[in-house]
């Protein structure tokens, strides 16, 4: 991710919140799209140091410091099983706010920010076999390729830390 | 996220009114608590009239009219006591302070839910009921001469600020004579003169002022990482403009940390309620007597130290203070004082809970002990370690509590609770004469003493008080054995050895020769921890960790370092019970 086009990024971010309602910010998970709503997007930053959890699940990449507030990181890509791209090109850290806290996921590209009339959304495919569909609210239409909606509080649900703790007392007991 | 913002205007009215209400109640009560003390006190009458006319003014102004038409009838009543026509008597004041309690459930309840109804049928009839019965008793005439302050309700519109002292009248201990009286209406008098100016105060969220001190305590590090670049440009003015800048961000560290600073006075006043309360419904007679309570406190103690107290503060009425006959006969005076005090003690805030109660019995622990099997006969105790049992877990059972002449319900939750706010509570208690608690707690939640330890590629804080020694150690001194792990021996103790790097599972990497082993105990059960090394010690802001990471009960938190990078801070006792080891103890291995 260059700077430049961080900069920018941020820089619609910053501004015309309350138009924010229907536009959405466009990023890469391997070859996939994938949008959350501009709301929940606090900034876009290049990944940063972390510092690493013990007794956390793979895709809980570990904690950072942004400007003096400690926030968790988790790559994205590991999270919904997608196969990350070249590691080394152009990833960055989306800081969502999902009201209780503020969360990094790593992804590969940030795109573009896009509008989304209503007209323009479509509910999601039904796959039900791919672990991404849970996470998905609906696509995009207007675009060649397939957009995904992405379910900003589902990145970290309730029953998924469940599971987590579930799966590690599992794995003790084993 | 669409929501209809009309209605949102007004509920935030409401709810800054519903805020203000708290301080009305407050003083109210401080001021019905103090009535009982002293009865004829008229200023002290005035000013709970006065609370609880700008409650009503409030409440009414914005709509909420149960709240309104209720005080409007305590109002009623406290207007016939101000007007002489009712005496302050116990009975009237335990009416009132119960309609107090009313109000704040109300107000508590309408903070969630606006839309909430209550039931205030019963109290209300009580409240007329005790207006006419005391008229048609009571023919003594209004006492002329408080005229003074007959025009009051003129100026106390509902929006006034509360009393910057709220209950002046609270150490009022023995009754005032005259003259103080002609001081205090004085006082009060020039009270009412527009001379007085109450310090302007404004209402900040707790999350705001967090923010700030928060990030005051990050720009303090990198101020220290700017200062330490400073080498290269010794002598420069860039050098002296930093000095500056230095001692500047410490003036603001500390106005910063002072901001959530609280006096413990609300805590205290509750304690009031508490002692009165019990004695009254055990018929004794207790006075509390409060020291220091404008001492201040972080909020977040404030918050949890409350509950202790009170647990501790009604043991000591119900089972500490004996009963009036009992006193007597024992030469003591008819009343039993509990003694409140707060105070800072090197560094650290402490709390004392005194009674001059009937202390506690330590062969009676001992033989309750005895039978419940949390000691054994062979166990030789001193009195002090005997009344230490009563903080024992498994000592507090309810039956208990009445056959130790001692204090028993619940103390380990008390114990645990402060122990969880990094306290110590000790007790000091004489058969006969009394006992002493004192709570020791730290200044502040947000920052702490801590080691700084290596493991590996890892940084990891230590909270200092944790750590008893650092020992360099190789691995020749520590023994392997299969059945018992591995084991240091120490000045001929044997304590278990913790590896981190086998704990927090990062250990592929290589050791180097000598490490460190951190000796600690929990449950009186040393162990020793081996880290690669100490990296320092230092003042740690601590840092909470997102709910995602929070169920980790290994680490109490977490810090930012000197370097930038965020570490985790462990919490050595919950860590090492995911490797439990087999207990060391010498009795155990010699068998």
């Amino acid at each position: 991710m260059n700077q430049q086009a961080t900069h920018e990024i941020n820089q619609d971010i910053a501004s015309g919140r309350a138009t924010d309602q229907d536009r959405f910010l466009e990023f890469n998970l391997g070859d996939e799209k994938f949008a959350v709503p501009l709301l929940s997007v606090k900034e876009v930053i290049a990944v940063p140091e972390t510092t690493k959890v013990p007794f956390t699940p793979d895709y809980f990449l570990g904690i950072m410091n942004l400007r003096g507030q400690v926030l968790s990181i988790i790559d994205l890509r590991r999270r919904m099983k997608i196969d990350a791209k070249d590691t080394i090109t152009e990833t960055a850290v989306i800081i969502i706010d999902l009201g209780y806290t503020h969360l990094g996921v790593v992804v590969d590209s940030i795109n573009r920010v896009i509008a989304v009339g209503g007209e323009d959304f479509a509910p999601p495919p039904e796959i039900s076999t791919s672990t991404t569909t849970e996470f998905v609210t609906g696509c995009y239409k207007n675009d060649d390729s397939l957009v995904l909606f992405l379910n900003v509080d589902k990145i970290l649900d309730n029953s998924d830390k469940e599971i987590i703790s579930k799966q590690e007392s599992e794995e003790k007991a084993s | 996220m669409g929501q209809v913002f009309d209605n949102s205007e007004m509920e935030l009215l409401i709810q800054t009114f519903l805020g203000e209400d708290d301080e009305f109640i407050e003083e109210m009560e401080a001021g019905l608590l103090s009535l009982e003390d002293s009865p004829d006190d008229s200023m002290v009458i005035d000013q709970v009239f006065r609370a609880a006319h700008s409650l009503k003014g409030s409440s009414m102004a914005v709509g909420l009219d149960q709240v309104g038409k209720f005080t409007h009838e305590v109002e009623a009543l406290l207007l016939k006591v101000k007007e002489h026509e009712i005496p302050a008597s116990r009975e009237v004041i335990s009416l009132l302070l119960k309609c107090n309690d009313h109000i704040k459930t109300m107000i508590e309840t309408l903070k969630d839910d606006l839309k909430a109804e209550f039931d205030s049928e019963d109290l209300m009839k009580q409240l007329a009921k005790m207006q006419n019965k005391e008229l048609e008793v009571e023919t003594k005439a209004p006492v002329t001469g408080f005229a003074l302050f007959d025009d009051d309700e003129d100026e106390t519109p509902a929006t006034t600020t509360p009393e910057p002292e709220p209950a002046p009248m609270v150490q009022a201990e023995s009754a005032t004579s005259d003259i103080e009286v002609e001081e205090d209406k004085a006082k009060s008098n020039a009270r009412q003169q527009p001379a007085r100016k109450p310090q302007e105060q404004i209402k900040v969220s707790q999350e705001r002022i967090d923010r700030l001190v928060n990030n005051i305590g990050e720009m303090a590090i990198l101020l220290t990482v700017l200062e330490e670049q400073m080498y290269q440009f010794a002598g420069t003015k860039l050098e002296s403009t930093v000095k500056q800048l230095y001692k500047i961000s410490k003036d603001v560290q500390d106005v910063s940390v002072s901001l959530r600073m609280l006096p413990v006075k609300p805590v205290f006043q509750k304690m009031r309620r508490i002692v009165r309360d019990t004695s009254a419904k055990l018929g004794k007679q207790v006075n509390l007597e409060v020291i220091g309570e404008d001492i201040e406190i972080d909020k977040s103690i404030l918050d949890l130290v409350g509950d202790p107290l009170v647990h501790i503060i009604r043991n000591a009425v119900d089972h500490g203070v004996e009963s009036p006959e009992l006193r007597k006969k024992a030469g003591k005076d008819e009343a039993g004082t509990i003694t409140l005090k707060a105070c800072h003690e090197s560094g650290r805030l402490v709390f004392y809970i005194v009674d001059d109660g009937g202390g506690i019995n330590a062969e009676r622990v001992k033989e309750k002990a005895l039978k419940l099997g949390i000691i054994k006969k062979s166990q030789k105790l001193s009195t002090q370690e005997l009344q230490n049992l009563i903080f024992h877990p498994g000592f507090s059972t309810k039956e208990q509590v009445t056959e130790v002449s001692g204090r028993g319900v619940g103390m380990d939750v008390v114990s645990n609770n402060i122990k969880q706010m990094s306290g110590e509570i000790e007790i000091r208690s004489e058969l006969g004469s009394g006992s002493r608690f004192k709570i020791t707690l730290p200044q502040t939640f947000s920052i702490i003493e801590g080691t700084v330890v290596q493991s590996g590629e890892d940084k990891y804080v230590v909270p200092l008080g944790d750590i008893q020694e650092s020992v360099k150690v190789s691995d020749e001194e520590i023994t392997k054995s299969t059945a018992l792990g591995e084991v240091l021996t120490l000045r001929g103790e044997r304590l278990p050895v913790y590896r981190f790097e086998e704990i927090l599972e990062t250990n592929n990497y290589e050791k180097p020769q000598e490490q460190i082993a951190l000796i600690s105990s929990s449950q009186d059960k040393s162990y020793a921890i081996v880290v690669d090394e100490i990296v320092g010690r230092q003042q740690v802001v601590i840092k909470n960790l997102g709910q995602e990471v929070q169920q980790l009960k290994e680490f109490s938190g977490s810090t930012i370092l000197g370097d930038g990078q965020p570490a985790l801070i462990i919490e050595l006792s919950n860590l090492i019970k995911r490797k439990e080891k087999p207990d060391l103890d010498v009795e155990r291995i010699s068998a």
